[in-house]
């Protein structure tokens, strides 16, 4: 956790691609990224390992600074996402989150298993019917369905 | 009426292709072009990055092998040993111009490469390298351990760059390179225009010798650049638009770029569009005319076919297409036919399959809504039940129905196990369904329960026969009931003191009937029993005490043990621990019969809120609640009561018998919470810039040993907040501190962090130097994050910490020691599962007291 977080853009045109790695808290600095003119941000949250009360308030400051810009979050972990159904501010109308991990159980196995998943295949709040690496049977949704998916009607 | 042909069918079906050809081929036309022109960008985007980003890390490469060899100079004893040096440097690196050091701020030392410089010159004349014609004011200016790359200052050497470097707080050098260094980056040949950039807005090496016509101050100052470490996009030139690729040579205040013009780089692909249109026409125009010559022939046959096709594909299969002539087209119908005929043979298989599984599976549905979803937890006493089938269905039941005050419980098991037991067992469920709407006119005993049940399992005609127990629990006069048919004896556990002892179990053993399904005569007698607070039901099926593993039996004597050791949880508790034994036993060997275990836990009495509740608890000493965190926040805000226990914890008796001990002392001391199972370890922070290292160190003493549950994240979370939440409110409550300062504390207001784990829970605790304004001030904190879910605008923190932690944790424990001390404490059960934890009503505790600062 000592890790601050650190950003690395790379911008393709008028895209920018930025990877987040590291925590969000009140020391996060998007100075360098708020200046960007882009029509476009893809924001990858692979890693970040978290994001406290103050972290999210610096997070929704600064949206209001790309204000305009298409916006998609990429592989939001689930403790992101565990937040954002929390807090409001976090996904605003028109964000869009691609992909993000979801809690599934192989009750063969006995484990737990963390499934990227695509937005589209969310259709009402049901999740994508998965199976196991090791065993190869269905995976059972680990989590309160309409609690865990309803961030994504956010965005909408 | 038969119509008149007017327009064949052949010719329709020459018009159709034609058509169908003409639209296919300008769709897929503009579509691949559409494509291309795409892949186009992307190329010429990617290959300007990375050409930039080559150039950038061979030039990086290139220069740093020359400052290698200035590290040499860096051993020498004395400015003799450090001259020598610089000469053999000269003498034997022929790209090295000429050497310069600064000895102590104080000894000028210069070496020059004069064989290369003749060369180069084509001249017998020396060129001088001294204080005025050197670089000795930028090295005096050179900031210590530093690293400078510049244009040409040696002045009457020929073309070069200088690099400079501070090796030490006592030398600093020089070293002037010949641009033949950088010439193995021509190699990077393209049509790109590719160059090196100083931070200061001048060229430091052209690649390709292209002019460079832009203002190169422009390009460094623009802030995408200054902004970003490697990037590509469109530049507008004066009026004429540029793709360019820059990249960073990292500590060398160099840019890299790689540019082209938007028109020449798409040049080729316009070209390829203009020529691929013209193509697509050609092909086009050859594909409808061979069309057109041999439709005729072909049409016949390959109308059957398609017609044929056309039907399987609506899903009818009872077609047999006849091709005449022996070409492809006859041998594809036949191979068409036989195909067919294959896949319906196989369909039939399939379907067969399917309907079996589908069935089995609604049937496993179907049984599985037979079960109570959820723990009972009534007023006096609570129960739970689990079942386990041995395959797809059960013959093992269990459920129950109310009376008033009265509660029937059944448990069941018919002989054998899948699906012909379990239409028994519906059938059971279906009795009691009926017997569940004639209670609510007239009263049914537990032998009732029985003599119905048998009278309808005789009535099938069936071998396979049902033993039952139905017990009745009579809340008001606290007495069971219970009729037996030949089930397993239940246990009833009596409590002695504070544990449960064989001497304490009492088997149900009273007037036993026969299997129901054996006789319709059969008689089922009752017996009533008084019940005690702190009293234990057990009821199971045999599939349980039979499971062998290895040739051995789990068995009555292990079973027992087990409920023994259990007994002081409640019902669930109990239910998971013996289970969890039972696990042990049978590791990961496949069930040999169903298994049902049913346990009652008897409490004395309780207050209980539940979406039926109206009024609004005060004066208990606490309540169990089944509402949900947001909806408990709101009853504690407008009550007195400072214990509420979610009922779905996972040991509802342990949670009840540590709030009383906690209630009943006058200091509170995290010790009497924390037993000898828990791994525990704890810190002291005086400063809250060490509260990232010591999460990290928490985290990697405790993240192996938590479970699906209690994710290492939400310890994280949880914790970071409770410690910044002790340090900016470190100086009481109406004082706060602006976030991102250090805060540094005196030795003894410190702020102690605490966590522990055992197999069933993680401890969180941090006790700051100041206390709470009161339960109200902190509930309606709590709340404010449940209803507003956002920051508050303007404050200093974010204002949602505290919300944030309660929804997290499992308990929430939160302890008042007045102005000068308090203590929050969150604890994590470790389900198995992570559902589970969402779905735990948070308990809630405020307790009021001195805390313990050993």
């Amino acid at each position: 956790m000592s890790e601050k977080l650190t950003i690395a853009t790379r911008i393709t045109g008028d895209e920018a691609y930025v990877s987040l790695e590291g925590i969000i808290d009140e020391d996060a600095n998007f100075e360098k990224i708020k200046s960007l003119q882009m029509n476009k941000f893809v924001f990858d949250f692979n890693n970040i390992t978290m994001i406290n009360s103050c972290g999210i308030r610096e997070w929704i400051k600064y949206l209001d600074d790309i204000n305009g810009s298409q916006i998609i979050y990429q592989n939001c972990p689930q403790s992101i996402i565990e937040q954002v159904n929390m807090v409001h501010g976090f996904i605003r109308k028109g964000i869009k989150v691609e992909s993000f991990f979801a809690p599934y159980f192989c009750v063969n196995c006995d484990t737990g298993k963390k499934i990227l998943l695509k937005e589209s295949e969310v259709q009402n709040s049901k999740p994508p019917v998965k199976h196991c690496n090791t065993c190869k049977g269905e995976l059972e949704f680990d989590a309160i369905e309409k609690q865990y998916f309803s961030f994504l009607g956010q965005g909408k | 009426m038969i119509r008149k042909v007017k327009f064949s069918l052949k010719y329709k079906f020459v018009a159709a292709i034609s058509v169908l050809l003409l639209l296919t081929m300008g769709f897929y036309l503009s579509y691949a072009l559409n494509i291309f022109k795409e892949d186009k960008a992307a190329d010429v985007y990617s290959i300007a990055l990375t050409n930039s980003v080559s150039v950038s890390e061979r030039a990086r490469l290139l220069i740093n092998e020359e400052l290698s060899l200035l590290s040499g100079l860096k051993e020498s004893s004395s400015g003799e040993a450090i001259y020598e040096k610089m000469q053999t440097i000269s003498r034997t690196h022929p790209e090295i111009l000429g050497v310069e050091c600064l000895v102590n701020d104080a000894s000028y030392l210069s070496s020059v490469n004069t064989n290369k410089l003749r060369e180069i010159t084509n001249s017998d004349e020396s060129v001088v390298l001294n204080e005025q014609s050197g670089a000795l004011n930028q090295l005096k200016a050179l900031a210590n351990s530093s690293t400078k790359v510049d244009m040409a200052l040696a002045q009457g050497f020929p073309s070069h760059f200088s690099i400079l470097s501070s090796i030490d707080q006592n030398l600093r050098c020089a070293l002037h390179v010949s641009y033949e260094k950088l010439f193995p980056l021509m190699s990077e040949t393209l049509d790109y225009g590719t160059y090196i950039l100083t931070e200061s807005g001048k060229v430091f090496f052209k690649i390709n010798n292209e002019d460079i016509t832009v203002d190169v101050n422009k390009i460094v100052t623009d802030q995408t650049i200054q902004d970003v470490q490697q990037g590509v996009k469109k530049f507008t030139d004066e009026k004429t638009p540029v793709i360019r690729a820059f990249s960073r040579i990292p500590g060398l205040d160099l840019i890299a770029i790689t540019e082209i013009e938007e028109q020449k780089a798409f040049m080729a692909s316009s070209l390829l569009i203009q020529k691929s249109f013209y193509f697509g026409i050609l092909i086009l125009s050859v594909a409808v005319i061979v069309g057109i010559l041999f439709t005729k022939r072909m049409t016949r046959n390959v109308q059957t076919l398609f017609e044929a096709t056309t039907q399987v594909s609506l899903g009818n299969f009872n077609v047999h297409p006849v091709a005449e002539g022996h070409d492809e087209i006859g041998a594809l119908t036949d191979s068409f036919i036989d195909m067919k005929d294959k896949i319906v043979g196989f369909m039939e298989e399939m379907k067969e399959k399917a309907r079996i599984e589908s069935e089995l599976k609604v049937a496993q549905l179907v049984q599985n809504s037979f079960f109570p979803k959820q723990p009972m937890i009534r007023s006096t006493f609570s129960f739970d039940g689990r079942y386990l089938p041995a395959s797809e269905c059960s013959g093992d039941w269990w459920g129950f129905f109310e009376q008033g005050q009265k509660v029937t419980l059944i448990v069941c098991d018919a002989t054998g196990h899948g699906v012909p037991a379990a239409l028994i067992t519906a059938a059971a469920h279906s009795c009691i369904s009926t017997l569940k709407i004639d209670s609510e006119k007239n009263y049914i005993s537990p032998s009732m329960v029985l003599e119905r049940l048998n009278r309808v399992i005789c009535s099938m005609h069936s071998e396979i026969l049902m033993t039952a127990f139905v017990l009745e629990i009579d809340e008001e006069k606290n007495k069971i009931a219970y009729s037996n048919a030949s089930h397993m004896n239940p246990y009833l556990l009596h409590r002695s003191g504070d544990e449960y002892t064989k001497d304490g179990v009492d088997p149900l053993i009273g007037n036993n009937g026969a299997r129901l399904g054996e006789k319709e005569s059969s008689v089922y007698v009752e017996t009533k029993v008084d019940i005690n607070k702190g009293d234990r039901i057990v009821m199971f099926s045999d599939g349980l005490t039979e499971m062998e593993v290895e040739g051995k039996a789990w068995g009555q004597r292990n079973f027992l043990k087990s409920i023994l050791h259990g007994a002081r949880k409640e019902a669930t508790g109990m239910i998971n621990s013996v289970l969890e034994d039972f696990n042990e036993h049978r590791k990961a060997h496949a069930l040999q019969d169903d298994i049902t275990l049913v346990c009652v836990s008897f409490e004395g009495k309780r207050v209980l809120l539940d979406e039926h509740s109206s009024d609004i608890p005060h004066g208990e000493s606490f309540v169990i609640s089944k509402l949900t965190n947001e909806k408990n926040i709101g009853v504690l805000s407008q009550s007195t009561i400072n214990h509420l226990i979610g009922h779905n914890t996972i040991d509802l008796n342990r949670e009840i018998r540590l709030m009383d001990k906690m209630e009943s002392k006058s200091v509170f001391n995290l010790e009497d919470y924390i037993d000898e199972s828990y791994q525990k370890q704890s810190w002291n922070l005086i400063s809250n810039n060490k509260i990232k290292s010591i999460i990290d160190e928490m985290e990697s003493n405790f993240a192996g040993n938590l479970s699906e549950a209690v994710k290492i994240e939400a310890l994280k979370l949880v914790s970071e907040e409770l410690l910044s939440n002790a340090f900016y409110h470190s100086g009481g409550e109406g004082k706060k501190i602006e976030r991102g300062q250090e805060i540094l504390l005196t030795p003894d207001k410190e702020v102690t962090y605490f966590v522990a784990s055992n197999p069933d829970y993680v401890v969180v605790s941090v006790k700051g130097p100041s206390g709470f304004l009161s339960k109200e001030k902190l509930v309606s904190s709590i709340l404010r994050g449940y209803q507003e879910k956002t920051p508050i605008a303007g404050e200093h923190g974010a204002g949602l910490g505290l919300y944030m932690v309660y929804e997290n944790a499992s308990q929430f424990w939160v302890i008042n020691g007045g102005e000068q001390a308090g203590q929050m404490i969150c604890v994590f059960e470790k389900f198995n599962r992570y559902k589970k934890g969402r779905e735990r009503v948070t308990s809630f505790h405020y307790l009021a007291k001195e805390i313990n600062h050993e």
